[in-house]
């Protein structure tokens, strides 16, 4: 039977896992929720979790490892940015070069990053269909709205700089 | 194990063996009798291979029956016998087998033996250089396991983390390596260093998978179904054809990699080597790679005493001195371009539990 622990796991990551004992023995059958693929057979339990917890460790990893490609894709300039972005829209087959030939990224794995699957699967869906390059949309996407979020902060305090400066009693 | 070894007396003495044998070569550690006999075997493998004629398979060939050849040497001039030995198991890359090469990428391991529960291990895909630059590692694995033909840089990263806890990613790949054979040099770059190249491969694969779906079920006949697959795969990856891996850091020199993990003290994380922390762990790795790749076992050694004078006075001839001369440079290199090693927690057994 299960843990609690990996119980919540497959909470975490909507996936539903259940016994069956058949005629030639016991079998435990898997699949995330809402995926249209047939389920998968384990001979334990704990293969099938060993199973999604890689699916899911590498899912986090290639967001993580996609959200530092774009960071450094920037770093290089515009045309390793706008390389990248085409590679990312399935319009070039290859990454940039100039990222190819840059240090590798050192991408840890984060303590929560069960949760952060869990953020994934409930913005892309099941983790089965979660493909490299819905990661890096998602990853490219986060980081727009946030260099958005910034920017609009830098207008907001221009903003108030200027009214400030509009407000400020003009020396006679 | 001592804490002490290597004493000073032995990695003096082992110092003099290699200087008799390939010349004046810097120590990146204190050298051990194992260590030495590793360096001293891949100098001359090199030295071998410098003219090119050898091809991959021949070279690593030569390699480990090189080291087969030097330990034994290097243990003789020291009281215990069992130190440092060397076996070997060996596999036959062309086996059509659903295991062997062509299933996990991997061409050879090794181990190193610290005690019955205490070994460092670490995998490797040669690849033969054209030039001095890079490697040429785009290569399609053909249909094993239920697997559509894939590049075997793929099936060598679900192989090596195949072997570790299953929170592991490709920063803890740092003992999985591709192995580059070149004129001067065997330099080692490990898979955590190709995450770029990797997450590439990894991208197209997952479209490449579907239009192989697609092929399949559209092929009215099973005649040569694995030729033509395979074709069709190499025809779908053509866009990576071009893809090398530099030459450039983080990298490690073979030599240096086998030096590190066979003289660095038991209980000191080295870069580049897997941990096996139990007898099970070491029996599990041995068992699953000597299924699909030559795998060379050593034995580090425990403080062995010197009995004789070595007499070693062979003299070098201009390739191994060239050689020596380019990895006493490369012994020069920054700390931080070797593999660094990992948070990762040491391979358990066979079947990792959820963390």
């Amino acid at each position: 039977m299960l843990s609690d622990s990996e119980e919540g796991f497959l909470t975490k990551i909507r996936v539903e896992l259940r016994h069956e004992e058949t005629a030639i023995g016991s079998t435990w059958l898997t699949r995330p929720i809402g995926s249209l693929k047939p389920e998968l057979r384990f001979e334990d339990s704990e293969r099938a979790i060993d199973y999604w917890t890689r699916k899911a460790v590498q899912m986090v990893y290639h967001y993580l490892l996609g959200k530092s490609l774009i960071k450094k894709a920037k770093a290089l300039g515009a045309t390793c940015q706008e390389d990248l972005n085409d590679w990312i829209d399935g319009k070039k087959p290859n990454i940039p070069d100039a990222l190819l030939s840059a240090p590798p990224s050192r991408v840890p794995l984060p303590s929560d990053w069960e949760d952060l699957a869990h953020q994934l699967i409930q913005r892309l869906g099941p983790i089965d269909q979660i493909t490299i390059r819905m990661l890096l949309i998602d990853g490219r996407s986060s980081d727009r709205a946030l260099s958005a979020c910034k920017d609009e902060q830098v207008n907001a305090e221009q903003l108030a700089r200027q009214e400030d400066i509009r407000a400020r009693p003009v020396p006679d | 194990m001592q804490n002490n070894w290597p004493d000073k007396k032995t990695s003096e003495r082992v110092q003099s063996l290699i200087e008799g044998r390939v010349g004046p070569l810097q120590p990146l550690v204190d050298p051990t009798p194992l260590s030495g006999a590793l360096q001293v075997a891949v100098i001359q493998a090199i030295s071998l291979a410098s003219d090119g004629r050898l091809d991959e398979e021949s070279i690593t060939t030569s390699l480990l029956g090189g080291m087969q050849a030097t330990a034994p040497w290097f243990a003789d001039l020291f009281e215990k016998a069992a130190t440092p030995a060397f076996k070997w198991a060996r596999y036959s890359k062309s086996s059509s087998e659903p295991t062997g090469e062509a299933s996990t990428g991997a061409d050879f391991a090794f181990i190193i033996h610290f005690s019955d529960d205490a070994a460092r291990a670490a995998i490797f895909q040669a690849k033969r250089s054209k030039n001095e630059r890079n490697l040429d590692i785009h290569q399609i694995s053909p249909v094993r396991e239920g697997k559509h033909p894939q590049p075997q840089i793929l099936r060598l990263r679900d192989y090596g983390l195949s072997h570790l806890p299953s929170n592991a990613t490709l920063e803890n790949l740092h003992r999985v390596h591709y192995c580059g054979y070149m004129k001067s040099s065997f330099f080692c770059r490990p898979l955590s260093a190709l995450n770029h190249l990797l997450v590439e491969y990894e991208s197209r694969s997952q479209d490449i998978d579907r239009d192989l779906d697609a092929y399949l079920s559209n092929l009215t006949t099973n005649k040569n179904i694995d030729q033509r697959m395979l074709a069709e795969a190499k025809r779908l990856w053509a866009a990576q054809e071009e893809r090398v891996v530099d030459r450039s850091e983080p990298i490690i020199e073979l030599a240096h990699l086998l030096a590190l993990g066979a003289a660095t003290p038991w209980g000191t994380p080295v870069g580049g080597w897997l941990t096996l922390e139990s007898e099970k762990a070491i029996t599990a790795f041995r068992d699953t790679a000597s299924a699909v790749m030559t795998v060379a076992e050593a034995t580090a050694g425990h403080s062995p005493d010197m009995v004789n004078d070595p007499n070693a006075t062979a003299t070098s001839s201009d390739p191994l001195l060239s050689v020596v001369e380019h990895l006493n440079q490369r012994a020069h290199a920054p700390q931080n371009s070797r593999p660094q090693s990992n948070d990762v927690p040491a391979y358990a057994g066979p079947s990792p539990t959820r963390p």
